[in-house]
């Protein structure tokens, strides 16, 4: 075949070409479609793939919250006998003693951290040598500390801005306090101090092989101040209302330091908070975010000053068809400062959720209180009570009413027997002449017996002491005026067994024999028998109901020998402290707003302390701005005195068990409010019905990250991230039963 | 020259279209095949990739959700039993449409139903509500946030409403016709009911939720839909292991009064939401 022939014969026909591209277009239309397939399938993958690491990782951040939970419970349930040395969560790093603020991070109690050497009882937490902030990731996910700090619980480092660059004071870098990775394997969290293979190897069988990771830091929002209670309103509740106390609401916020140079916040600015948060009870008007609560305090004072109320939910007033507010959560506070004020600074002082059981700590003998005496109850002790209210003053006191009988000149001259108690205890009507024995629900005198004398047994010996000390304290909680119509007198008189008679305190009453001219007998015609005490010079009467425990000081114990003196509740080695801890104002079972006495922040105690009165009677000016601060740590530079800063008696190096150690931290804070006694248990009055320490209150931020390291990882930050989440878990734990009180998990989306 | 003549005998012809009947029934059948499972898998795939997303979003505004005793939500429960579709509406910790004036909050209110409106497009479809709200005190006449019992019942009726409108509702699953929910408690069991103290004692919400792919939905009319729905029996509480998605499954199957193409369509979801932390 000719080479011409050849190429005729290969050569296509013209309209051969019309296949080629009938066939390549079919080509196209093919590709096309399974690129179109392809790109949908992809995206459906990655869409499926970031919804199945998005829960993994949810489930890992809660499975992770589960076991620092279980560390925490581990902690209390290894830290028995309860001590200052464990009453209070371990802290990692701890802080130096007599530390100043602003020299570290109070809130912190710990983090996820490398070779934890937290002390026991704490669980160590397991945490892995790579950082969360310096070691990135293998696709370059790291947590800053800016990030770490968006709840603004450190301190600020800039304290001008809004930013939440947080201080590294105390830490070296430059991981500084940023906490590390918690590796978790197949086989749970495992603490590696290097890189092993295992990690990567996904092998069924493979035990350590790496499934995700986490990280936590452990704050104190047990030791803040509950920002659904605090603040006062302006125009605030006069200088006596305030300074009485008696609730946490009344803590004064413009008495919290909060840069190191001194600067403070304003009352217009914490009025705001109070004009949204308690909008239909002050009846605020103005806009958001300058709303203005009505210049009549009564309405504040009285929702915050209600016993019976545990502010674990808000009113059910309405007005204007609007409601109270709370801070539901702490991106809420976050919120409602950028949009309203005050400072970002005061971030740091202030929490959203605090519960405490309103039971006591203090432990003598084999009781077992279920809950503290509520003051309140002394309201029911009126003379001559109805059949009701009778069996819960007996319920209550063990007591029962007996009306007076008139004196005779006779003869015989037989005095007048005033209208006065008996004491016959809980039950019957037989005259006692022991305090009886009890291990749970006591009335008034047995738990004032076993607070002054740590006995719960039949005690015979105290028991004039114990009843004139009740009838005491029941003259200064009484108006005064409540005049026995027989004989006239204001006094409490209380009738036991074997014909003995307890008799109380009023310094002014009408059947007391004063020196002239009163007539003989007095009163007449008879005179009476028993008599009120004699007349004690300055002894303050307040003649109404107690604002706190604390105000039971004022109470005298007139059968002390060598001369009557009234309750201690400042020094150290009181023996009457105990009563701070077995009474209380506010009677809820549960109940929001009191912060941990054990707080590390000295801003916080001062708010608590600022503008409480010094005396009864006006005679010394409230707590100042440099009082009170000096009264919870006096920084001179390093801390000398204070609640918190007393090198010796101060909880910073040695935590409350209980409120009974109040008398102890009174004389921590030394002279700084006054000399006087009335002076200073003003510390007692204030922080005796706004601090507890029987709950942890831990604010848990947790961040997790499920993933992988890849086959070709070669050390610890080699960790492919996934998926995140981060949940902020709010958490009051019961330090004395381990048990959970409440809890809030909070999501939070960045 | 001469020239041959080449041509296939008859037998020849008969073989080869044989033959080639035999390949092209083979092929074609293939094709068939292929085309079915592609198209299921296609059908699969478009309400997977739109169920997922309202799954996540469902789980997303659950774990956000503001759990307090004294802040209202709207459920299952004592006051409405919800017989047929669910609808759930709270008060969340996530941004919504908020109003064009006014300090906005960092809350929404958030509702889900499936429209039981005749007239509107949204019938038997799933619609999120996501109502932004203000801070409280703002003097505009949007509601803020309220506390307190019964409030979005009282204040925000369309929000525990499956036909009333409402212009921040928003379509968020055209192919979803069916959405039930039951609680799992603290205490362990499985209820329709919250229990005493609200969501307080509930661990986790079960949100089961049926769709039908679009080419399905063509093939059946909305009452048609309505029904297929109404035949997905509630949450029952009290058979003991109940299993409400092989309940769903079996009505299926047991379906006759509708093309089986279309009820073959329809694909259940189910997604257990966690709202409390570990105890």
């Amino acid at each position: 075949m000719s080479i011409s022939a050849l190429r005729n014969k290969l050569r296509f026909p013209r309209d051969s070409g019309a296949a080629l591209i009938i066939v390549l277009g079919f080509l196209v239309i093919l590709c096309t479609l399974v690129l179109t397939y392809l790109s949908r399938t992809t995206t459906n993958r990655q869409l499926a793939e970031e919804d199945f690491h998005g829960g993994r990782a949810d489930e890992l951040a809660r499975s992770a919250l589960d076991l620092v939970v279980a560390d925490m419970k581990h902690e209390i349930d290894a830290g028995t006998p309860i001590t200052s040395a464990n009453v209070t969560p371990q802290r990692s790093p701890k802080p130096v003693a007599g530390a100043l603020p602003w020299s570290g991070i109070p809130n912190l109690i710990r983090r996820s951290v490398r070779n934890d050497s937290i002390p026991l009882p704490a669980v160590p937490s397991a945490a892995s040598a790579v950082n969360s902030t310096t070691n990135a990731s293998l696709n370059d996910r790291s947590v800053s500390l800016s990030r770490w700090n968006t709840h603004y619980l450190v301190p600020k480092a800039n304290t001008e801005d809004n930013s939440s660059d947080p201080v590294t004071t105390g830490f070296t870098g430059p991981n500084y306090w940023a906490p590390d990775w918690v590796i978790v394997t197949r086989q749970g969290p495992i603490a590696f101090t290097e890189w092993d293979s295992a990690l990567a190897d996904s092998t069924p069988g493979n035990t350590g092989f790496a499934i995700g990771r986490y990280a936590f830091v452990i704050y104190d929002e047990g030791g803040l101040l509950d920002a659904n209670l605090v603040g006062l309103p302006s125009p605030t509740p006069s200088v006596v209302e305030v300074g009485r106390k008696g609730s946490i609401a009344l803590a004064d916020l413009t008495g919290m330091r909060y840069t190191p140079l001194g600067a403070t916040t304003n009352a217009t600015a914490i009025s705001k908070i109070i004009g949204w948060r308690n909008y239909a009870t002050v009846k605020s008007s103005g806009a958001f975010p300058s709303l203005s609560p009505t210049p009549d305090p009564s309405p504040f004072m009285s929702y915050f000053l209600d016993t019976t109320k545990a502010f674990t939910t808000v009113a059910s007033t309405q007005y204007l068809g609007r409601t109270d507010q709370a801070f539901a959560n702490r991106k809420e506070l976050i919120e409602f400062i950028r949009a309203a004020g005050p400072s970002f600074n005061m971030l740091q002082f202030l929490g959203t959720f605090s519960r405490e059981q309103n039971i006591p700590t203090f432990m003598a003998g084999t009781a077992s209180l279920t809950g503290r005496f509520a003051l309140g109850n002394l309201a029911l002790l009126k003379d001559d009570p109805d059949s009701s209210t009778a069996a819960n003053i007996q319920k209550y006191f063990g007591l029962k009413w007996v009306a007076g009988t008139a004196g005779s000149i006779g003869p015989p001259l037989t005095p007048a027997v005033p209208g006065h108690w008996q004491y016959v205890g809980k039950a019957g009507d037989m005259l006692q002449s022991i305090i009886p024995a009890f291990t749970t629900d006591p009335e008034f005198f047995q738990l004032l017996n076993y607070a002054v004398y740590s006995t719960n047994s039949n005690d015979s010996s105290h028991i004039a002491t114990t009843l004139a000390l009740g009838a005491t304290i029941i003259d200064q909680y009484d108006d005064g005026t409540s005049a026995d119509p027989t004989t006239s007198t204001t006094s409490t008189i209380i009738e036991y067994a074997g014909g003995n008679w307890a008799v109380g305190m009023e310094n002014v009453d009408p059947a007391r024999a004063s020196p002239s001219p009163q007539p003989s007998p007095f009163p007449p015609p008879a005179g009476m028998a028993p008599t009120p005490r004699p007349f004690v010079d300055n002894y303050a009467m307040l003649n109404r109901p107690f604002r706190s425990v604390g105000e039971l000081g004022y109470a005298m114990r007139p059968e002390v020998s060598p001369a009557p003196k009234t309750i201690n509740f400042f020094t150290s080695t009181s023996l009457d402290s105990p009563i701070l801890d077995l009474f209380t104002y506010n009677a809820a079972t549960v109940r929001a707003g009191t912060t941990s006495l054990n707080t590390a922040n000295p801003a916080v105690i001062a708010a608590i302390l600022k503008s409480a009165i010094t005396a009864e009677d006006g005679s010394s000016s409230p707590v100042t701005l440099a009082q009170a601060n000096n009264a919870a740590a006096q920084p001179t530079p390093a801390a000398t005195s204070g609640v918190i800063g007393n090198p010796t008696l101060g909880t910073s190096v040695h935590p409350a068990l209980g409120k009974s150690d109040i008398s102890r931290l009174v004389q921590a804070a030394g002279n700084s409010i006054g000399s006087r006694e009335e002076q200073k248990e003003t510390i007692a009055r204030a922080l005796s019905e706004t601090t507890q320490t029987r709950s942890w209150g831990l604010f848990i931020d947790m961040i997790a990250q499920s993933g992988r390291y890849p086959p070709t990882a070669s050390n610890l930050a080699s960790f492919v991230v996934e998926g995140e989440k981060r949940y902020w878990l709010h958490v009051a734990i019961d330090r004395y039963t381990g048990q959970i009180i409440d809890q809030q998990l909070e999501a939070v989306e960045e | 020259m001469r020239q041959s003549c080449h041509a296939f005998t008859l037998a020849e012809l008969l073989v080869s279209v044989a033959i080639l009947t035999l390949l092209t029934l083979i092929v074609s059948r293939m094709v068939n095949s292929a085309a079915i499972i592609t198209t299921l898998g296609n059908r699969g795939m478009d309400t997977e990739s739109q169920v997922r997303p309202v799954l996540a979003r469902i789980s997303l505004d659950l774990i956000q959700m503001l759990k307090r005793p004294d802040v209202d939500y709207y459920g299952k429960g004592n006051l409405d039993p919800e017989t047929g579709n669910d609808r759930i509406a709270f008060f969340c910790n996530a941004p919504g449409y908020y109003p064009s004036t006014g300090s906005q909050s960092p809350f929404s209110l958030v509702s889900y139903r499936i429209n039981s409106n005749p007239a509107s497009s949204s019938l038997n479809k799933m619609e999120r509500m996501s109502k932004g709200l203000l801070w409280n005190g703002v003097p505009v006449v949007d509601t803020p946030m309220l506390f307190g019992l019964q409030t979005i019942v009282n204040n925000w009726p369309a929000a525990t409403s499956s036909s009333t409108s409402d212009p921040d509702y928003e379509l968020i699953g055209p192919q979803i016709f069916r959405f039930e929910y039951y609680y799992i408690l603290k205490t362990g069991g499985i209820s329709d009911q919250p229990g005493a103290d609200g969501l307080q004692d509930v661990t986790a919400i079960v949100v089961t939720i049926a769709a039908i792919d679009q080419k399905s939905r063509v093939s059946l009319s909305n009452a048609q839909l309505g029904a297929l729905g109404g035949q997905l029996k509630d949450f029952d509480p009290t058979k003991p292991g109940y299993d409400l998605m092989a309940s769903w499954r079996d009505t299926l199957n047991s379906v006759t009064d509708m093309p089986r193409i279309a009820i073959n369509g329809v694909r259940i979801y189910q997604r257990y939401v966690y709202l409390r932390p570990p105890q």
